[in-house]
């Protein structure tokens, strides 16, 4: 009886994976097939097994004129690691604030940086636009760093903090005790026992920045500052003018490689519960 | 642990330096290009100059600017041009955020539809006059390019419906197309077509036939310039039984079915399951592919029509920046892109047919225009319509018009209750309009 429940919720397990994944594989088969086959067939196997060839890849990586899809890479590159490095560091600082200060006004404040969690970026965007316009920061990558360094993901403040609240204060006394000021406490105690925190947050900053669209969209202009996003889209014009679908396909198969990459090496990490490796010591 | 974290807020410091430092530098970048030619008087005769260029587009259309960019380049090289290219979808929303917030390029290409919304604000484009438009149709200019005396935009290229016919499948089924003139003739066959193989359908609906129809039937605009509305309840009935005949009768694919797809996209149409289309030339090569053979004829008319229904227009405009700083030099360049054999020549078909005479024949000559699209646009030119007028283009009258088409193609709404539909919400979003 239970094999036979077990050999059920299996298939049904196998089932539910196959057409999870799916999607995924016919993006990646359609890398091989022309304009007409990926929009009349879905079978994952391109008609003409003989013909296949690598060529999408090798034409969409070039990209058109000047500039390849080596440029969009770096680019995001340049955007995101920045990004992903300044927001650990300015979330972490401000959320250890919160959880281990006494000041003024505090729960005023904490309510007020919880409450922009609930605001849709949506609203925030074009005030922002004309702020970056002032600066002087448009077709720059100033818009997406400064504001992870000055700690803008609420989100992110609070998902340490919670961690942080997690942490016993007698750990804290005794670094005190031992002759440690606050600074070392944070960058000694609590920083290194919250490892699966920051590569939580790591990962999901990472995966949002490198997808991210509308932002790059409306603050970078010039093409040789294109992100990957940006440069995919770049050739879809669906008023006139054929498309190049199976170079579009291989590119996005590659654009997904990076935060697969980050998803598959931290994944230990970002199940790893603290209570138990916080108090070993 | 240690080096790690103070590896990490050095990092964090030289970042926040950086960020710094580079804040003075980039404005430069922006279009106020005032600090960079101050510094670059007094060496140079002739300052350097930094166009910006924004236009969307496919592959085959960003390579032929690009080539047309470097060229000019080197004929000038005190100007360098910064293309700024991107797919359709967002172009619009990019355009309208930029020309708000006062950082749009220098020249762009804009839609000729978009001009009611985008010339609100007075100075958004400059005044083209300077470019030689002798060999351009000066009624199509007068009619589409120019406001207030001034040409906000040159056309780069002109677009007039027609039928797109697919004779593979034609031949296929064993009718001529030729005979397919009017409306009544298109049913019959689709009806035939249709009862022999359950999967093909004549006709393609793109979403243009009800306008078509309707023009056809009223000779007016859908809202007319005076703001009251271009039809009476007994007109719109007729061009919504029609949509209705079309979808009962299976004359074309079921809403269900083609509201999947894009245009090209549409497998039915791929699998040469579909025998016509409405569609601007333009469209003709992303329409085509290797399993069929294509053909152009003039736009199927209704007996007794007071127009007929087909509408020429600009594809794009190209149009200067009016608060850019070099609208003298980026008139310079349109001109030379449309005018000098060498633009023309460069650039090719990749903006449709060409709006000069001119350039049209020399690409022909040249063996650069697909005969195709020239023959449909020519096609278009003999008989057009009036000009579509603003309202009538008009988002919100979109919107209204295909939510009502919709219901009537997915038998939500009968005819009649479409028509008193379209009469009162039409008239709703004209009164917002007047407000």
């Amino acid at each position: 009886m239970s094999n036979r429940r077990q050999l059920i919720t299996y298939l049904f397990l196998i089932l539910l994976g196959i057409i999870m994944i799916y999607p995924l594989l016919f993006l990646f088969s359609a890398s091989f097939k022309s304009n007409e086959e990926i929009f009349s067939s879905i079978s994952l196997l391109p008609k003409e097994l003989a013909s296949v060839t690598f060529e999408a890849f090798r034409n969409g990586w070039q990209g058109v004129g000047k500039y390849g899809f080596s440029t969009f890479f770096t680019n995001s590159f340049l955007i995101t690691v920045p990004v992903v490095i300044v927001t650990i560091i300015s979330s972490s600082c401000v959320a250890y604030g919160f959880a281990r200060f006494k000041f003024p006004y505090k729960k005023l404040l904490f309510t007020l940086m919880i409450s922009t969690i609930m605001l849709p970026s949506t609203i925030i965007m074009i005030p922002s636009y004309i702020l970056f316009k002032n600066f002087g920061w448009l077709n720059t990558y100033m818009p997406f760093w400064i504001p992870a360094l000055l700690g803008s993901d609420a989100y992110f403040i609070f998902m340490f903090l919670q961690f942080f609240r997690s942490i016993p204060r007698e750990l804290d006394e005794s670094a005190i005790i031992d002759g440690c000021n606050r600074l070392k406490i944070f960058t000694k105690i609590i920083l290194p026992l919250s490892k699966p925190a920051i590569i939580s947050a790591g990962i999901f900053k990472f995966i949002w920045t490198w997808n991210s669209f509308v932002e790059p969209l409306i603050y970078i202009n010039s093409v040789s500052k294109y992100t990957v996003a940006l440069g995919l889209k770049m050739s879809i014009d669906t008023q006139g003018g054929e498309v190049m679908w199976n170079e579009m396909m291989a590119m996005s198969c590659l654009a997904i490689i990076p935060p697969a990459i980050i998803f598959f090496v931290a994944q230990k990490y970002f199940v790893e519960g603290i209570s138990t490796s916080g108090l070993k010591g | 642990m240690k080096k790690v974290i103070s590896i990490v807020l050095v990092l964090s410091l030289i970042i926040t330096l950086f960020v710094g430092c580079s804040k003075d530098e980039t404005p430069a970048e922006q279009n106020n290009a005032e600090s960079k030619s101050e510094a670059t008087k007094p060496e140079d005769k002739q300052e350097e100059i930094t166009l910006r260029y924004m236009w969307w587009g496919s592959d085959s259309r960003h390579e032929a600017t690009l080539a047309a960019i470097e060229k000019y380049e080197e004929l000038n090289p005190h100007i360098k041009i910064e293309p700024e290219f991107s797919g359709w979808d967002g172009y619009y929303q990019k355009l309208v955020t930029q020309l708000a917030g006062g950082t749009a390029a220098d020249i762009m290409q804009v839609d000729q539809p978009w001009l009611g919304d985008l010339l609100k604000n007075e100075s958004t484009f400059a005044d083209l006059s300077s470019v030689d438009t002798t060999n351009f149709d000066s009624n199509f200019l007068n009619q589409y390019c120019i406001f207030n005396d001034q040409l906000v935009g040159v056309p780069m290229g002109i677009n007039g419906l027609t039928m797109i016919i697919n004779t593979t499948f034609f031949n296929e089924v064993g009718i001529d197309y030729n005979a397919l003139t009017d409306w009544e003739s298109i049913v019959e066959a689709g009806k035939e077509i249709n009862s022999q193989y359950a999967d093909k359908y004549i006709l393609y609906d793109t979403g243009m036939l009800f306008d078509t129809y309707l023009n056809q039937v009223t000779g007016n605009q859908l809202v007319k310039d005076d703001l009251s509305l271009g039809f009476t309840e007994e007109e719109v009935l007729k061009a919504f039984q029609f949509v209705d005949t079309i979808y009962e009768n299976k004359v074309v694919q079921p809403k269900e079915e083609s509201a999947l797809f894009k245009t090209t996209e549409n497998p039915s149409w791929i699998d040469n399951n579909m025998g016509m289309t409405m569609q601007w030339p333009s469209m003709i090569n992303s329409l085509d592919s290797d399993n069929k053979e294509l053909e152009v004829i003039s736009i199927p008319q209704l007996e007794a029509a007071k127009a007929s229904g087909v509408v020429v227009r600009p594809s794009m405009l190209i149009s200067v920046n009016g608060k850019g700083s070099y609208i003298e030099e980026s008139a310079k360049f349109i001109d030379w892109l449309v005018n000098s054999d060498e633009g023309i020549l460069t650039l090719k078909a990749v903006r449709g047919v060409p709006a000069s005479a001119y350039a049209q024949d020399l690409l022909v000559e040249n063996d650069l225009l697909n005969p195709l699209q020239q023959k449909g646009v020519s096609m278009a030119l003999e008989n057009p319509r009036d000009k579509v007028n603003f309202y009538s283009s008009n988002a919100e009258v979109s919107a209204v018009k295909k939510e009502i088409i919709d219901k009537v193609a997915l038998d939500i709404s009968s005819p009649e209750e479409a028509a008193a539909e379209m009469i009162t919400r039409i008239q709703q979003v004209v009164d917002e309009i007047k407000n």
